[in-house]
């Protein structure tokens, strides 16, 4: 007590501390907004600034980066079909849909919502047991990450409306995608065909932003002027009460999702979206409303990858480990100020500590009022004519992508993904089960291969762990019960003729 | 070609895909320490799935293609120059990556906003002639001062020209 005691008096002394939250939520949620910029880009940009502040400050501008920038990518992602960031991905499976359908302000406000649930969640988590779930969070071993990643990849099953052939082989190919470049554990490289490019993998983010956003645009530049498709509707709207508690569920359950995933270090909070969309799906009364415009799939990886901010937070501070990668540039903000982040830091520098919780406390809440403005300029953008916006989406996602790494090979692979997206939709292959399988492929390969080195090849290690054998356990029988609801759901007599927005709801 | 037939032609190339990939596995660089778990033992696990699953979709198509059963699931009945214009702006996103990597990004991108504005139709003449260079101008000046950020600089006397702008 005496340490938030002594961080809000610090706060009350320095009221230019809350003129750069916000300034860090403004910065974090344009980064994150703005296609291939991501939260890493806007954190690490801002790291030699902090040199000019003191410890404290610097972090509080870090950590409403990394706040704002979790947020930001669903706006794109819900306006444009283009995540901003990875962790928003999985927001315009349902959210772009549902502002297609003309409640652009419905899907901004719940994906709000949920954003400042799981934010709110995983900061308190982070307040009141960092240190003890830090050390349960080192118990996780191969096996555990590998039963993990093997839970959400379950999910395939029941995703998509259509065919679970089409889910399994859309999942499939991601999972297949995923192993593309240098083997993690040999360095044997894999699928490269002599590409040089290739050797470091395919990078995620010109993947997603293919997948979505150059699909996106040609697809809507052949449909041709369709004016009964465009959104107009984009005063964000929050949920009302009757609303809210209708998710609460869903937002309770991805909210501790998203924190544990977060706390565990190397996994994130792309990862903490994918799952607790995937949990969503696999617990819904009504899973064939997913992918086309469910509330419920806005607001699952919202929550999720919001709770994992305050979540991968735990072991940076506690322990010194980053739980993401964002956090891992935010270890050389604390570098920078001779801090070494670990168990000392909470005796060492107390008021450091307890600030940073009690600034992403105030970040998150300053994240609902400053998400409602930022939605609303972002969505200027979609009072301009198609002609002219749809080529400059494809503008600025070639430019985000190229800065990342300064590499125009990651333009291909992003214009290769544009490709296979519009062929994943156009032939009824679910976009989710793609993307699903290219996150969580990495994890589960690496984590089985690292679990059989360490049980002597006995796969029966793996499974008689307490914790991966439960999960295991789990994943088999909501993989059947996924089978069981797809062949019941088995569609009878004579389907309807497609339409466009058929064609999009299956696509995922 | 309709969109039954494009839809089994697909599953072809998928299927041609994983026989291609599986043979790379083969080809793979093998380690004596990690000899049971080694590079290729997931992927072989994905492509062997993979093959099961494309295949009976395969089967599932040829199958209905032969009964003449419809699809709900696929596309179809697209309008009117649907794929001339499905191939004319893949056509120029295509040049617009080759632009930024040969001639660099002011020039490629002014080239591809003003010709990507007259895939669909919109009369506005002049709004069509300032947009391309004021926001060309606007999000290179965003990047390259802004954020600090590289831009695609193309090469040769391009290189120069980029340079000297951004």
């Amino acid at each position: 007590m005496e340490g938030y005691l002594s961080a809000l008096g610090y706060l009350a002394s320095n009221p230019s501390s809350f003129l750069l939250i916000v300034f860090a939520v403004i910065w974090g949620v344009t980064f994150g907004a703005v296609p291939g910029l991501t939260g890493i880009v806007g954190v690490a940009l801002l790291i030699p600034f902090t040199f000019s502040f003191n410890p404290v400050d610097g972090m509080l501008l870090l950590g409403g980066v990394y706040v704002g920038a979790t947020f930001g990518g669903s706006i794109s992602a819900i306006l444009f079909n283009t995540p901003g960031s990875p962790e928003a991905a999985c927001t315009s499976l349902d959210g772009y849909p549902l502002a297609k359908s003309g409640q652009a302000g419905k899907a901004l406000g719940i994906a709000l919502a949920a954003s400042v649930f799981g934010g709110i969640f995983g900061t308190l988590v982070l307040m009141a047991a960092a240190p003890f779930l830090a050390r349960v969070a080192l118990n996780f071993g191969p096996a555990e990450y590998f039963a993990l990643a093997i839970l959400g990849i379950t999910a395939i099953a029941s995703i998509g409306g259509g065919s679970l052939l089409k889910g399994l082989t859309a999942g499939l190919l991601g999972l297949l995608v995923a192993t593309i470049g240098l083997d993690p554990l040999t360095g044997a490289a894999r699928f490269t065909f002599g590409s040089m490019a290739l050797l470091t993998g395919v990078s995620f983010v010109a993947a997603i932003i293919g997948i979505f956003a150059i699909n996106e645009v040609m697809q809507r530049f052949a449909d041709g002027p369709v004016k009964a498709e465009a959104i107009t509707d984009v005063r964000t709207r929050l949920p009302s009460w009757a609303e809210f508690l209708r998710l609460r569920v869903t937002l309770l359950r991805s909210s501790v999702i998203g924190t544990l995933i977060g706390i565990l270090p190397g996994v994130g909070a792309t990862t903490a979206a994918f799952i607790s969309y995937s949990e969503a799906v696999r617990w819904s009364r009504t899973p064939k409303e997913f992918g086309k415009g469910s509330p419920h799939g806005i607001a699952a990886p919202e929550a999720g990858n919001n709770g994992a901010v305050g979540g991968s937070m735990i072991p940076l501070l506690a322990l010194g480990i980053p739980g993401s990668a964002t956090t891992a540039v935010m270890i050389g903000g604390l570098t920078i100020h001779g801090i070494v982040p670990g168990p000392m830091l909470m005796q060492n520098n107390p008021t450091l500590v307890y600030s940073v919780f009690v600034g992403m406390m105030l970040a998150t809440l300053m994240m609902l009022f400053i998400g409602l403005y930022a939605a609303r300029i972002f969505a200027l953008a979609l009072r301009a004519p198609y002609p002219l916006i749809g080529p400059a989406i494809v503008v600025m996602c070639m430019t985000g992508v190229f800065a990342l790494n300064s590499n125009t090979s990651d333009l291909a692979v992003m214009l290769a993904f544009g490709v296979l997206g519009f062929s994943l939709r156009r032939f009824g292959f679910p976009v989710a089960s793609f993307i699903i399988g290219l996150v969580l492929g990495p994890v589960a390969e690496v984590s089985l291969r690292q679990g059989l080195i360490l049980g002597d090849y006995e796969i029966a290690s793996i499974v008689m762990r307490p914790i991966a054998g439960t999960l295991l356990l789990l994943s088999v029988l909501s993989l059947a019960y996924g089978i069981y609801g797809k062949l019941r759901r088995k569609p009878v007599g004579t389907a309807p003729a497609p339409t466009s927005h058929s064609k999009e709801s299956m696509s995922g | 070609m309709s969109a039954r037939h494009s839809e089994i032609l697909f599953l072809i190339c998928l299927l041609i895909g994983v026989f291609v990939f599986w043979q790379s596995a083969g080809s793979m660089q093998s380690s004596p320490r990690y000899a049971q778990v080694d590079a290729d033992l997931w992927p072989r696990i994905i492509l062997v799935c993979l093959a099961i699953t494309t295949s009976l979709l395969l089967i599932q198509k040829v199958a209905a293609a032969a009964k003449g059963a419809a699809d709900p699931a696929l596309a179809g009945g697209e309008g009117q120059g649907y794929f001339f214009r499905l191939g004319l702006i893949a056509g120029l996103i295509l040049l617009y990556y080759f632009g930024l990597k040969y001639v660099g990004f002011g020039i490629a991108t002014v080239a591809f906003l003003w010709c990507a504005s007259n895939v669909l139709p919109f009369s506005n003449v002049w709004i069509k002639i300032a947009f391309a260079p004021i926001f060309t101008l606007a999000l290179g000046l965003f990047f390259s001062r802004g954020l600090s950020l590289p831009l695609p600089r193309g090469q040769g006397i391009f290189y120069s020209i980029s340079t000297a702008v951004f």
